[in-house]
């Protein structure tokens, strides 16, 4: 017999509508179909004649569950609600919205609803308890700017993982008919390695190699790649780190599982002070602020001050998650009260409510909210244009609106070069789906007082090759900015260094030319780092000049480190 | 030591547990000599009355699993920490102190690196805390030291990939513990506890499930007395709530284990302010035990609820028959997986209604047999 299955009500049906694995289970407790049945969307099935229970886990915990008998037609309910936990309930006493004039965020309810491009903070939270902001565009929707919570297969299946569901999360991957991410939503796609990660299954091997080329900016994609590298039978720690420093810097995780990968990859591949060492303290706050859920989201701060704020510590609530500056900033909050009563106020967020139902979802967006707050680095700033401006054109903002955003945002983000060099032109590094000619960026400088000349070019999407030309046997100083600020770098004269993991541009600086057998315990650090990104020739330089200072000179124990 | 029960290397495959309970914190309280900005935390450390029982608990189960087909338990080491000095057979219980923990583990890691096909079970009850993203675990010294505070309670992460090393194939953990940070001592980047086994630098893939009793950040409820809902979810978990219904022998497999505890721990509570578990490592769904045919829970009433006060219920099939006479509250019970046909038998007129059948599946079930007025 053939017996359609429904869920839901049949005008839910949409892409963003949740998709629950299902079972069907003979009298014989043999289990003799099972299925991915979408919100709103029946689904047909071939069956013997017999007695059937149909049942099913709804993504977020409800047991929804039928008896069939020669029934033809079998609507599933819930008979009992185990949900998990929402944020709906929990933040939902009041809510802000901020838009963003020349630069500056102000509160204010009249602009919500307001079209034409304009960005928008929104905050919800509970009279006395944290905040959770986000950000978004006025007019154009939450799922036109990001595909995980428009997604609702993709956040069905980390519903499913987040709560343990295995065996419903392996239906639902069953039913993709792939693992292959070059077949897959990008949002399906990031959802499936985190399945394959956390079942241990050895095909996230294939995945990370695909979703490498798939997904070259998503930073789930590069956390699950760089774990997958760490938990390699025999892998190396140096490949698995760079790996993470790379996956760190194209942003936080979208899925709030890649910030535990990423913060227990980071611990696993630290050596002493190395890059990994320093990550690792900065993830390890950003994700003690986080909240818990499925998506990466942040207990917050008013849309002026990112989140979390690093430093100083902020102030902490009783369960140790930083205090909600919110509460001293300058707004007026909304009684959730009001919100039922005055429905005008409200129209948009029960749009998004009606359609996403957990403010969860939105709070995904706070990863491009911290890169689009004025604290934010120049690298972060990067990171946000390319991720924002990709999200933001897919769905047709206005152009100019954006440009005018993100120019406004940059020009008050100088970064100032440390004092005593010389700043030399920015390098704009071009992403996978940047418009205009194929060529890679590339700057080239030179003094001709000093006779050193630059050449600064990028040779993959996120990797920079660092060349210096001088006289002599001498070592210059160069610059590069940073997440953490500016690094130093010595190059040898004819050599070059390759950095890899940049996003976006690239600020450098020139410093001084040294002699080295002026190098002392103060650049031992960057002898370390320099000698680890020198190329071949260089390394050689680095090595030649080992036997020329004793075993235990600070400088040739760096060389040491830094060749290891 | 305490080791209550040590079958020796055996060629099967068996399963070794490690049960720590700690209820008493001599050195925390408003006595202890911990220094700012410890002090405080210190003070909060109150006595408990749950880890014990709970361990009691967890050490019951194991041992009426001694001679199972699939995985009998091999071993079981057993530290407790109470007012009063416990003991089990008559044989008194070592306390969960650093020293003893960490000989325990030593005994147990062994076991644990005998055979690939064996399986480790680690519980710990007792208080915890949670400093950037690592879980610690306090032991009954805890605070003794105030120079070296967090000396005497065990880093569970690095304990957690330090168990990789070990050659038992399957390794589960459960930890019921609170996982909030401390006010003060949000600030602190590393806490410096005890690893029991320091991991190696490549955490290699493995079939290894966390299952903690409360999400990163909260709190775990502890009863007064009695052992927790964490713990009674697990052992109802372990005994059948995980098993899965698609293998014959109803294998309780680690895929399945913290959806079984996290079902039945919210299973009849309201959604507002149930316990919820949380789970972390990675499960391959590897075998823990197998059982034959599970028990499940269920609950069974009528509706219209008015009716049940008259309604004596019935569940049989060919193979077993069970029955509740009239009462006004739903029945609760637990029956053989099966298919069953369940049935309301009215003594007084009033109410009538037609069979329906039931298939009574992990983790539970719940149904409601409709009835109208005759």
């Amino acid at each position: 017999m053939i017996m359609e299955l429904h869920w839901g009500p049949p005008a839910a049906a949409d892409q963003t509508s949740a998709v629950m694995a299902v079972e069907v289970i003979d009298s014989g407790l043999r289990v003799a179909a099972r299925t991915a049945l979408q919100a709103g969307t029946p689904v047909e099935i071939t069956l013997d004649d017999g007695t059937y229970l149909i049942r099913g886990w709804t993504p977020d915990g409800q047991l929804s569950e039928a008896v069939a008998a020669g029934s033809s037609s079998v609507a599933l309910e819930s008979s009992s609600a185990v949900p998990s936990p929402t944020l709906v309930e929990a933040y939902a006493d009041w809510f802000q919205p901020w838009h963003c004039v020349r630069g500056t965020w102000r509160p204010g309810a009249g602009l919500f609803s307001a079209g034409g491009g304009r960005n928008l903070a929104l905050q919800f939270g509970t009279a006395d308890g944290p905040a959770v902001t986000t950000i978004t565009t006025a007019g154009l929707g939450i799922p036109d700017l990001i595909d995980v919570p428009a997604d609702g297969a993709a956040l069905s299946l980390l519903h499913y993982l987040a709560a343990g569901d295995f065996r419903s999360a392996r239906t639902l991957v069953d039913a993709f008919g792939t693992l292959s991410p070059s077949h897959l939503t990008p949002a399906t796609a990031i959802a499936t390695g985190y399945f394959l990660a956390q079942t241990g299954n050895p095909r996230l091997s294939n995945w990370a190699r695909e979703a490498t080329t798939v997904l070259p900016e998503s930073a789930d994609a590069a956390v699950l790649t760089a774990w997958h590298h760490l938990r390699a039978p025999g892998a190396g720690l140096g490949g698995a780190e760079r790996r993470l420093i790379r996956a760190h810097r194209l942003g936080l995780p979208a899925v709030a599982a890649g910030m535990a990968l990423l913060t227990d990859g980071l611990a696993a591949a630290r050596r002493g002070r190395s890059s990994a060492g320093l990550l690792l303290d900065e993830v390890r706050l950003i994700r003690r602020a986080m909240l818990p859920g499925i998506l990466t989201s942040y207990w917050s701060v008013t849309p002026n001050n990112p989140v979390p704020a690093l430093r100083p510590a902020p102030r902490r609530d009783p369960g140790g998650r930083p205090s909600p500056l919110a509460m001293a900033a300058p707004m007026a909050i909304f009684a959730g009260s009001l919100l039922k009563t005055r429905p005008r106020f409200v129209i948009p967020f029960n749009r998004y409510r009606r359609r996403l139902r957990p403010v969860e979802p939105l709070v995904a967006l706070d990863s491009t909210a911290r890169r689009l707050l004025p604290s934010a680095t120049p690298r972060r700033i990067a990171v946000l244009r390319k991720t924002y401006l990709g999200a933001a054109s897919s769905a047709s903002a206005s152009e100019a609106d954006i440009a005018t955003f993100v120019a406004d945002q940059e020009s008050r983000h100088g970064w100032p070069a440390p004092a005593g060099t010389t700043s030399i032109p920015r390098l704009d590094l071009r992403g996978a789906r940047a418009a205009g000619p194929a060529d890679r960026a590339a700057v080239r400088w030179g003094d001709s007082a000093t006779d050193i000349s630059v050449d600064c070019r990028q040779s993959a999407l996120d990797r920079v090759d660092i060349a210096v030309r001088a006289q002599g046997d001498i070592l210059v100083e160069m610059h590069v900015a940073d997440d953490h600020g500016w690094q130093r770098y010595l190059i040898t004269n004819g050599c070059r260094i390759t950095l890899t993991g940049i996003a976006g541009r690239l600020d450098l600086a020139v410093g001084d030319v040294r002699d080295p057998a002026t190098l002392d315990v103060d650049d031992a650090d960057a002898v370390v780092r320099s000698v680890s990104h020198a190329d071949r020739p260089g390394r050689d330089r680095w090595r030649a000049l080992l036997g020329e200072l004793s075993h235990d000179h600070p400088i040739a124990l760096a060389i040491t480190e830094g060749l290891e | 030591m305490t080791t209550l029960h040590d079958t020796g290397p055996a060629a099967e495959g068996q399963l070794h547990a490690l049960v720590i309970g700690v209820d008493h914190y001599p050195h925390c309280g408003r006595s202890t000599r911990l220094e700012p900005p410890w002090r405080d935390f210190a003070r909060a450390v109150s006595p408990l009355n749950c880890a014990v029982p709970s361990a009691l608990a967890v050490v019951n189960w194991l041992r009426r699993h001694l001679s199972d087909r699939v995985h009998p338990v091999g071993s079981i080491e057993l530290l407790l920490s109470a007012q009063q000095e416990q003991q089990v057979d008559g044989r008194d219980v070592e306390r969960a102190t650093m020293a003893n923990v960490k000989a325990a583990f030593g005994r147990w890691y062994d076991r644990c690196d005998r055979n690939p096909d064996d399986v480790a079970l680690l519980f710990f009850c007792g208080h915890g805390l949670r400093l950037s993203s690592e879980d610690i675990l306090l032991l009954e010294d805890f605070g003794a030291d105030r120079h070296t505070v967090f000396a005497n309670a065990i880093d569970f992460r690095e304990t957690y990939y330090g168990m990789r090393m070990a050659k038992a194939g399957i390794q589960c953990f459960l930890l019921d513990a609170c996982r909030n940070t401390p006010e003060d001592l949000a600030g602190r980047a590393t806490a410096h506890a005890t690893a029991l086994k320091h991991a190696p630098p490549s955490p290699e893939s493995r079939d290894a499930p966390i299952v903690y009793s409360a999400p990163p950040g909260s709190r775990a409820p502890a009863p007064d007395g009695s052992p927790t809902r964490f713990t009674e979810a697990a052992i109802q978990a372990l005994e059948g709530g995980s098993a899965d219904h698609t293998v014959p022998d109803w294998p309780v497999t680690t895929d399945l284990l913290h959806f079984g505890i996290n079902r039945l721990l919210g299973w009849g509570e309201k959604s507002d302010g149930r316990q919820y578990a949380a789970h972390g490592g990675q499960a391959s769904g590897g075998t823990i035990h197998a059982l034959g045919v599970p028990m499940v829970p269920f609950r069974f009433g009528c509706d219209p609820h008015a009716a049940l006060p008259y309604a004596h219920l019935h569940l049989a099939n060919p193979d077993r028959k069970f029955e509740r006479p009239p009462a006004e509250i739903v029945w609760r019970g637990a029956a053989p997986a099966d298919s069953y046909s369940l049935r309301a038998e009215f003594a007084a007129q009033g109410y009538t209604g037609d069979p329906a059948i039931v298939m009574l599946l992990p983790p539970y079930r719940d149904s409601l047999l409709k009835v109208k007025p005759a």
